[in-house]
């Protein structure tokens, strides 16, 4: 309702596109009962209505098919080529990338094979212990040392880090490995391009 | 034999065969005529874009459900084309040219009435050149498309709030040039 407590046109336009309520419908009922202002508004918008349907067909003169269908010929293309292309080189990264980690694994499985059959480690929780027990002596080191700083005894008790069941050289190449396929298969990816973002071309 | 549906026609297209897609353009050339027709103003230019939107349709037809119909799908295809089309270009030419063909033997009446239709369609698509093309294309996509707010919402990318000012305001203004002509 406007300040006069007519209905708006905003509110008229809803009411002739079938856009309202079943509560509001029945109150501009209602009100277009009594009210010939904005019965008179209601018809003049409707008139607009009755008016565009009457807009005749425009004929075509002429058939486009042909030159519709010689263009696609010459073209050659499969229809939306670019996006099943995009779509099987983003098929071809990810079976990559997945071969990738399948042969990742593959190499890194003997060695845990061997690890769990070792018992080298049968508590799994032994290395978080023993982080742990390195933080401890590294803050009591800190805090307990003669020099101010502690800088000279904290520097003298760090020991190099190790993980009990996996040799460098396989670490090495885990990791390599996995850069390599990470790159490439992010390469693909990128090649591939981005989806196209305007949504007023579907 | 009846004649391939437009499911299996766009099917088919879908896998490279371009007279499948042919049949597709002589089914519904004449609406999508009509629609660049009503966005452009002009016989020519919305022969061209009529065209230029079946073979972007034809590119396309990967997000098209063949599930759905495809008339409206193409028509929308062709609204949306030519919508971006003005709205990267200059205002558009008014058509000039007689869009009611008489026969030759048609008595005078009919040739009066013919006029007259002529003169109303003319007043009616100068009063819908005169908006600008967001406002063109709500009218087109609602009234000749009898597309629903949100549809209309979703196919040119903008809010519902969006969609319902635009349609008010274009009708408001059409309402007033109609009135003022007519």
């Amino acid at each position: 309702m406007d300040e006069l407590g007519h209905l708006s046109d905003e509110r008229l336009n809803e009411y002739l596109d079938g856009v309202l309520s079943s509560r509001a419908l029945s109150q501009a009922d209602e009100h277009l009962r009594d009210c010939e202002t904005c019965t008179r508004r209601l018809d003049e918008i409707a008139e607009l209505f009755v008016t565009l349907d009457g807009l005749p067909e425009i004929h075509l003169r002429k058939d486009l098919a042909p030159q519709i269908v010689e263009t696609l010929r010459s073209r050659s293309t499969v229809p939306s080529a670019s996006t099943w292309k995009s779509t099987w080189r983003l098929g071809l990264a990810l079976a990559g990338e997945a071969a990738g980690a399948l042969i990742l694994l593959g190499l890194a499985w003997p060695e845990a094979l061997a690890w769990l059959a070792q018992g080298a480690a049968p508590d799994l929780t032994s290395p978080f212990i023993s982080a742990l027990d390195e933080s401890a002596r590294l803050f009591s080191v800190m805090f307990a040392a003669p020099d101010p700083l502690g800088l000279e005894a904290l520097l003298s008790s760090l020991s190099t880090p190790s993980i009990p069941w996996a040799s460098v050289s396989s670490l090495i190449s885990v990791l390599a490995g996995s850069a390599f396929v990470w790159l490439l298969g992010n390469g693909l990816l990128l090649r591939v391009g981005p989806p196209s973002a305007n949504r007023r071309d579907r | 034999m009846d004649p391939p549906s437009d499911r299996d026609l766009a099917v088919r297209a879908r896998h490279g065969d371009a007279g499948a897609y042919g049949e597709l353009v002589e089914r519904y050339q004449t609406s999508v005529f009509n629609v660049c027709y009503r966005m452009m103003g002009n016989r020519q230019e919305a022969e061209d874009m009529s065209q230029e939107a079946f073979i972007r349709g034809y590119e396309r037809l990967a997000t098209f459900d063949p599930v759905r119909p495809f008339g409206p799908w193409i028509r929308r295809v062709a609204a949306n084309y030519c919508l971006n089309r003005l709205a990267v270009n200059r205002p558009v030419t008014l058509p000039l040219e007689d869009e009611h063909e008489t026969s030759r033997g048609s008595s005078r009446r009919q040739v009066e009435q013919a006029a007259e239709a002529t003169e109303r369609t003319r007043e009616i698509l100068d009063a819908l050149m005169s908006l600008t093309p967001h406002y063109r294309a709500v009218i087109e996509l609602r009234h000749f498309q009898e597309l629903s707010y949100n549809e209309i919402a979703q196919v040119l990318g903008i809010s519902l709030p969006q969609v319902k000012s635009h349609l008010f305001r274009a009708r408001k203004l059409l309402g007033e040039m109609l009135r003022h002509d007519g």
